[in-house]
């Protein structure tokens, strides 16, 4: 791909243009300067002669970009409604693999649980694995993976840092307060009780040294890692227009 | 660098890149050279004007897109869909309206300057 056109990706991008539709487009294009090209050849013009002619004819990488960018149709959802991509979508996310890890429990406990009206509920003895791993990958692995997502729409599209390290706070907050709990019924055939929690909903848990500890070192790692991956990005975009 | 046209222009790469997909399915470039060919170069509708347009149909459902290999090249095809004949009729009609408008005004100015 001529270097004219990683300009143009770079324009299109911080213009609010969807990923899909920049790639595309620069894919076309690249084809249509062959063309141009062959055309140029056939016309008699040699080889270097024909490549001058054909970008002179596509035009500079303003004019290129213009209505690509003015069509709302083709704008990336991250800059259209950025408070979704960036911290509503992760939030609902969240949530929603919070629920899926308690439905997980309960129907675990529900099939393999072994009680009856004289003996407290049993669990499997793997229980107590799965339930530490789950909330360990929910608590510890999910906002790191929540968070490179993030991370990596907003380098991608050459988003500004605001929405993207308001989201990725969000997030380590979220998963830095919230606890697991599960209360076992002492009572034979009693109903267990499985949650999450946070200190900022009602009766909620407390915020320890612990939470404090894990959301300071989410906050610490996904914004680092954000940062870096964010400023090796821009050096190369200058790198890039420096060398157009 | 190829000049553009001016803002009256607005919906007429639709209408002509809609109609010339409804003979037969086209790439980019053949769009752009079928256009400069059948208008005698009166209009010249630039790549950065095609594309996000045939983009932009293609979001509207008014085209499909599918890669195709001819003459060992690989390149997009565009196709006409019934949504996008539908919308080619509407804006068709559309347009001939307009043109008749703008033709009996301009005929009018002829016929008030002779009086």
């Amino acid at each position: 791909m001529p270097l004219q056109f990683e300009g143009l990706r770079d324009r299109l991008l911080c213009g609010g243009v969807a990923a899909r539709h920049v790639t595309r487009y620069l894919t076309e294009l690249t084809e249509h300067l062959e063309d141009l090209i062959a055309e140029g050849e056939r016309a008699g013009l040699d080889r270097e002669a024909a490549e001058r002619s054909a970008l002179s004819r596509l035009g500079d990488t303003e004019n290129l970009a213009k209505t690509m960018i003015a069509r709302r149709e083709l704008r990336a959802w991250s800059h259209r409604s950025p408070w979704i991509v960036f911290l509503l979508g992760p939030l609902v996310s969240l949530v929603a693999i919070n629920l899926a890890s308690l439905v997980l429990f309960m129907v675990i406990v529900d099939y393999f649980g072994s009680g009856s009206a004289h003996v407290p509920m049993f669990v499997p003895s793997w229980f107590r694995g799965l339930y530490a791993a789950t909330t360990e990958f929910d608590l510890f692995l999910l906002p790191l993976a929540v968070g490179w997502a993030i991370s990596y729409l907003a380098v991608r599209q050459r988003m500004k840092p605001l929405w993207p390290i308001a989201g990725l706070v969000v997030i380590a907050v979220f998963c830095g307060l919230q606890t697991y709990e599960i209360q076992w019924s002492s009572i034979p055939n009693g109903l267990n009780g499985f949650g999450a929690s946070w200190p900022f909903v009602p009766h909620g848990s407390r915020i320890t040294v612990a939470t404090g500890c894990r959301v300071l070192l989410n906050i610490g790692l996904m914004v680092t890692l954000y940062s870096l991956w964010r400023s090796q990005r821009l050096r190369r975009t200058t790198g890039i227009r420096q060398r157009v | 660098m190829r000049k553009g046209n001016p803002d009256f222009m607005n919906g007429v790469p639709e209408l002509l890149i809609l109609q010339l997909l409804s003979a037969r399915d086209m790439y980019g470039y053949e769009l752009v050279q079928s256009i400069r060919e059948q208008t005698a170069d009166a209009i010249q509708l630039s790549e950065g004007v095609v594309y996000p347009t045939l983009h932009a149909l293609e979001i509207e459902g008014a085209l499909k897109s599918k890669r195709k290999a001819v003459n060992g090249r690989s390149r997009i095809y565009y196709s006409i869909t019934k949504d996008g004949s539908r919308k080619l009729v509407r804006i068709a009609g559309a347009w001939s309206g307009v043109r008749k408008a703008v033709q009996s005004v301009l005929g009018g100015t002829k016929y008030a300057t002779a009086i």
